[in-house]
């Protein structure tokens, strides 16, 4: 039902569609007042044939992934369809009109459309439909849970995979590793997310390690300056960044756990840290390029990679993502692999290979959540 | 060298509605024209981009009927309606509006006919680029409000 092309746009009467294999049909629109005439034919070999005249009346209901078609033939007007809320035909996009187009085009080949019949076209722009899909996901994920929950014992994992032989094994290996964790919205961020909570919540109260970690941030900015990140829009990431980090620096008197989760909890400062890790996590893969372009499929180079899956928000982490990081900030981090693997154990890798871990990440595919040990 | 002009009002705060004017780049079938543009910020820009739409009649094989333009850097990585996902840079809350005004004026320059928000634009602008110029040219004699040659 997809169309390969549609030619055509509102006001020019035509759309060209390529229904199935080798065959093509055009669809001549005819506008009324809130009448669409299809005209359906057959190109194939050159042979134009009509095949079906037909007119429809189209509703497009908002959003406007659906349209209400009413089937009725020309010049009969008796059929009225009672929807109140319908745009006029003229509010198509070609796009919409060519592949609702398409689609009656083959309901009429196959003799499915009758006079009167009435039906509901959903995913008349599929793009449209699958990127709203989304977007009604994320709302869903976004009022469902918290960008970094409250800690919670391991058994709200065993009750999740309560029947499932091979995760409640891994489970009960893990909760003899760990004593609780800390869930983070799944959204693409988690791993940058998961990552600065655990280890500023650790920064609380360990001092020396604190001081070790301003400096680095406070010179953080230049660097990615000298990398040729612009200025301007670097800056108002680094400064919101710098103030989260001189908040934990008050000490837990002043700014306690709690306060840590507030912030975390609050979209503005939270999705700011989150990108100002993209950045840190860019600059480390940028600056050492020669490494890590090994580590990137296909011919992408390393600036196009960071600019494509590491800077956008709500791009995955990946491997290579971690060790980047890891590295440039000089913090260990041990990430615990709970997969469908043969094994009863949860893997554990550490980046960098070696160091002693400060933050400890549980990986399920495709998100990050908070360990304790 | 090229000259280059886009007209935006200086104001104290960042609108969610920013209206601006881009002169067509010289040398190309859009010379001359002035067109006026909106961009809208979302909620919560910079993490997610700005969409850009003209005000003006625009025909150009990457601007949708409704004027709303269809460039690589104006979608975040998921939204790819054109297919764009493998190619060209995309949104980053790191880049800038100067960057975005810089790519459209690049695109009324060099239209991408592999991209067709307006398929009647790519298809023409492919095959019959005379045609084309012909009504680029009385849409920037619309804009200064000159009677069509």
């Amino acid at each position: 039902m997809h169309p390969c092309c549609v030619y055509g746009s509102p006001g020019e009467p035509c759309a060209m569609l390529h229904c199935s294999r080798g065959l093509w049909c055009i669809c001549s629109l005819s506008y009324g007042s809130d009448v669409v005439g299809i005209t359906t034919y057959s190109t194939k070999c050159r042979n134009v044939k009509i095949l079906q005249q037909l007119s429809f009346r189209l509703f497009v209901v908002k959003p406007y992934a659906a349209v209400v078609v009413t089937c009725y033939k020309q010049g009969d007007n008796s059929l009225k369809h009672k929807c109140s809320q319908a745009l006029l035909p003229t509010d198509l996009s070609a796009t919409t009109i060519g592949v609702c187009g398409a689609y009656l085009s083959r309901l009429a080949l196959v003799g499915a459309v009758t006079r009167g019949s009435n039906f509901v076209l959903i995913g008349v722009n599929q793009d449209e439909l699958i990127m709203q899909q989304q977007r009604q996901i994320e709302k869903e994920i976004s009022e469902t849970t918290a960008l970094v929950g409250d800690m919670e014992g391991l058994e709200s994992l065993q009750d999740e995979y309560a029947g499932d032989d091979i995760y409640c094994q891994k489970v009960q290996d893990l909760a003899g590793k760990y004593k609780s964790m800390r869930r983070t919205r799944p959204d693409g961020n988690c791993f940058y997310r998961a990552f600065s909570y655990a280890y500023l919540e650790q920064l609380l109260d360990n001092r020396e390690e604190y001081n070790r970690f301003r400096d680095l941030a406070a010179k953080s900015k230049e660097n990615l300056v000298a990398l040729g990140f612009p200025q301007f829009t670097v800056e108002d990431f680094h400064d919101t960044f710098m103030e989260v980090i001189d908040y934990v620096g008050q000490g837990p008197s002043t700014f306690s756990q709690m306060d840590l989760h507030k912030v975390f909890n609050d979209q503005g400062y939270s999705d700011y840290i989150v990108v100002y890790l993209r950045l840190i996590t860019s600059g480390q893969l940028q600056r050492d390029s020669e490494f890590y372009q090994h580590f990137i499929e296909g011919d992408r180079s390393v600036a196009d990679f960071c600019h494509q899956e590491v800077e956008p928000m709500y791009k995955e982490s990946d491997h290579i993502h971690i060790i980047a990081l890891s590295a440039a900030l000089n913090v260990g981090v041990r990430v615990r692999y709970m997969d469908r693997g043969e094994a009863s154990e949860v893997i554990a890798h550490d980046f960098p290979e070696g160091s002693q871990p400060a933050v400890h990440l549980l990986y399920r595919p495709g998100h990050y959540d908070i360990l304790y040990p | 060298m090229r000259h280059l002009s886009i007209y935006i009002p200086v104001q104290p705060e960042m609108p969610v509605l920013h209206h601006s004017c881009y002169s067509g780049p010289e040398g190309t079938c859009f010379e001359g024209g002035v067109f006026p543009a909106k961009l809208i910020f979302p909620p919560d820009y910079p993490l997610s981009p700005p969409k850009m739409q003209f005000t003006c009649e625009m025909f150009h094989p990457n601007i949708y009927a409704d004027g709303r333009v269809c460039i690589s850097i104006l979608h975040a990585p998921g939204d790819d309606p054109m297919g764009y996902e493998s190619s060209a840079e995309r949104w980053s809350p790191v880049q800038s509006v100067e960057k975005i005004l810089l790519s459209v004026v690049s695109m009324l320059a060099e239209p991408n006919d592999e991209s067709g928000a307006n398929v009647d634009a790519a298809k023409m602008w492919r095959d019959d680029r005379h045609e084309f110029n012909r009504i680029a040219e009385r849409i920037v004699r619309k804009t200064l409000g000159l009677p069509p040659p």
